[in-house]
């Protein structure tokens, strides 16, 4: 059985994903990530589906979602996640490009527990993503039936 | 004796006859002299001429004819057409004696005794103006219908034409006679048959038609459409019908549909138009920007974990890629606020234009800290418009002016208002560097710039926004400069609230 992942990261780029992973690396946090490439693949994920029918029960305490993705976009995971039982309390970060005011307005409308604008700068962009990662990984209490953090 | 009885009794009915003539009171009966002087005058010439026989017995009857026709010699040439063919008849307008004028019938006939020779004329004419006006009056009726140009007509319950006027000739191309040889629905567009059936049937129940549009066809093949009143008179069994012409309309009509339905067209293409501009800069912002993160990213990595490597050339090397990077980060940045400022909505308040401009002082204080700056600020007014946009505005003209004037010591940056015919006018001046007038179509242009980025930063895109604002408000911009001599740039607003663009 694979073991649990604390943090999903739904990023289609893999080029985004690196650097976010090269940004988590500095928080330690790198081998706690588990990445989805779009939507239909997180959900999969998430509903232990598809490639993902081996890894035990347990939420991420924390999906970082790109907003936009091939095949199911990160408004329609957000979504689903908000319309089920079992995933309605997982909380999401928009990670994300867009600054258009319709993308933030919908995001917090389906109820997103954070929204960031990816910095272009790469120092900005690692301060962010590592205060991210510091906040919703290690200070904040996931809900219950979250992963639990390896001690 | 008996000669003198013969002659007695002769002379008694010679006296019955002329008081006989003389009584007739419907005829005016004139004797005329072989020159055609009056000789003879009876009741009814009295009656009809208005003169009595002593005022008219000796004069030449000439003074019965209008002056035109004695002009031309008519009198004469009636007495001599009279005595060459023993009677002369005409119609036409008589004079009494009052001036008034009649319609007369006359007729002259030449007397002769046994031997031939001429004794003189009777003239016996009637008034016949009564007639000659109920003709007159029948014909401009005839006139009056056959000029209209409605088509007017009476049509039988059966379906038939019964009187057509001539505009159906002049307007169809159909002779009289075969619109009237055919039911009238025969002419009628097969489309237009049904509707123009059911409203006959109305009419013969008693109902008025009103504004029935069908088409006719003409001669040469071609329809035209027409307007019908109509009404019937039921137990005559007729209809009276008029038609308008309204072809022209119909056209017209058809013409502002077809531009109608162009204009939704272009309407729909334009919104079509706006989602593909949406959908392009919501793409920039997301995807452009995406490999400009990419290369600033892996830049750093790569200056982080290999940079000792690198010499001092190739550290400076990676400098300028991230900092290309950088820029073209800011350029996508500019695009989509300029992009933004022309489709998001003017929000319209009550602005006061004085806070604004000290609200725009105050943001740029970390770009005139320190430096010697003239301010001259006149009083401004309040306006109708959208705060946040406007705002945008006076930042982008008063940081220009900051920005240009940062050689100038002291720099003289002036704000001010002209309140002109229906509109207002308001500039900001700067001592700076100005620019070459030739250029000045340039400025307003997006990524239009007059100087390198080493002399002055920036995009060369807040001119570009303050032009799009105000025109969104309904106003115009435009700058006056020298080179090295200072600039001037002017935004106007109207003044009524009304007179904005939305």
């Amino acid at each position: 059985m694979a073991p649990l992942k604390r943090i999903l990261l739904v990023v289609d780029n893999e080029r985004d994903v690196e650097l976010t992973l090269a940004a988590l690396e500095e928080l330690n946090l790198a081998n706690e990530v588990v990445v989805a490439r779009d939507g239909a693949e997180a959900m999969d994920y998430l509903h232990r589906r598809g490639n993902f029918t081996d890894h035990a029960n347990g939420l991420p305490v924390v999906v970082l979602l790109d907003l936009k993705m091939p095949r199911v976009d990160g408004l329609e995971v957000l979504r689903q996640m908000r319309g089920d039982d079992t995933l309605k309390r997982v909380p999401v970060v928009m990670i994300t490009s867009s600054r258009e005011e319709q993308d933030l307005v919908k995001s917090y409308q389906l109820g997103v527990n954070a929204y960031v604008v990816k910095p272009v700068d790469f120092q900005k962009f690692v301060e962010s993503v590592k205060q991210i990662g510091f906040f919703w990984a290690i200070i904040n209490e996931p809900p219950p039936g979250s992963v639990k953090r390896a001690h | 004796m008996e000669a003198s009885t013969e002659n007695k009794a002769l002379r008694q009915s010679e006296e019955r006859l002329r008081l006989m003539i003389e009584g007739i009171k419907d005829y005016a009966i004139i004797r005329l002299d072989p020159d055609g002087r009056v000789a003879g005058w009876n009741i009814g010439a009295q009656r009809i001429k208005g003169y009595t026989a002593q005022e008219i017995i000796g004069r030449h009857f000439s003074c019965f004819y209008p002056e035109e026709l004695v002009r031309n010699g008519f009198p004469d040439t009636a007495l001599a057409e009279a005595a060459a063919k023993g009677r002369f008849e005409n119609e036409g307008w008589r004079v009494r004696k009052d001036g008034s004028q009649f319609w007369a019938n006359a007729v002259i006939s030449a007397i002769r005794d046994a031997s031939g020779q001429l004794l003189g004329f009777v003239k016996v004419t009637r008034d016949l103006t009564e007639h000659k006006c109920a003709e007159q009056a029948l014909e401009e009726r005839d006139r009056f219908f056959d000029l209209s140009r409605d088509l007017i007509c009476l049509a039988t319950f059966d379906g038939n034409f019964k009187t057509l006027n001539t505009a159906w000739e002049r307007t169809l191309g159909f002779t009289r006679e075969e619109l009237m040889t055919r039911p009238f629905l025969e002419f009628i567009h097969p489309d237009d048959i049904p509707a123009s059936r059911a409203e006959v049937e109305h009419l013969q129940q008693g109902r008025e038609t009103v504004n029935l549009e069908n088409r006719f066809r003409c001669r040469d093949g071609s329809w035209r459409w027409f307007s019908w009143n109509a009404c019937a008179v039921v137990p005559q069994r007729l209809i009276y019908a008029t038609g308008r012409d309204i072809t022209q309309r119909k056209r017209a009509q058809e013409e502002i549909t077809k531009l109608h339905a162009d204009l939704q067209q272009r309407a729909a293409q334009l919104e079509m138009a706006n989602q593909e501009l949406e959908a392009f800069s919501y793409s920039v912002s997301h995807d452009l920007r995406a490999p400009l993160r990419h290369i600033d990213g892996f830049v750093k990595l790569l200056a982080r974990d290999a940079g000792e490597k690198l010499d001092e050339r190739g550290r400076r090397y990676l400098d300028i890629i991230a900092d290309s990077a950088r820029q073209m980060g800011m350029l996508i940045d500019d695009l989509l606020v300029f992009s933004r400022m022309s489709r998001s909505e003017l929000r319209h308040a009550r602005v006061s234009l004085d806070a604004l401009v000290h609200e725009a002082i105050h943001g740029l204080e970390g770009e005139t800290n320190g430096r010697p700056i003239h301010w001259k600020i006149a009083s401004l007014p309040e306006v109708e418009a959208d705060p946040a946009m406007l705002r945008q505005v006076w930042v982008n003209l008063i940081a220009n002016a900051v920005k240009y004037s940062r050689p100038r010591n002291p720099a003289e940056i002036e704000i001010g208002c002209d309140r002109d015919n229906g509109e207002f006018v308001f500039f900001v001046r700067d001592n700076g560097v100005g620019f070459d007038m030739q250029y000045a179509h340039k400025l307003f242009g997006v990524f239009q710039r007059l100087h390198r980025p080493e002399e002055f930063e920036g995009t060369g895109i807040g001119l570009a926004n303050v032009r799009r604002i105000i025109h969104r408000h309904g106003g115009r911009t435009w700058a006056e400069g020298k080179r090295d001599g200072g600039a001037t740039f002017f935004f106007s607003l109207p003044r009524s609230a009304t007179e904005m663009k939305g």
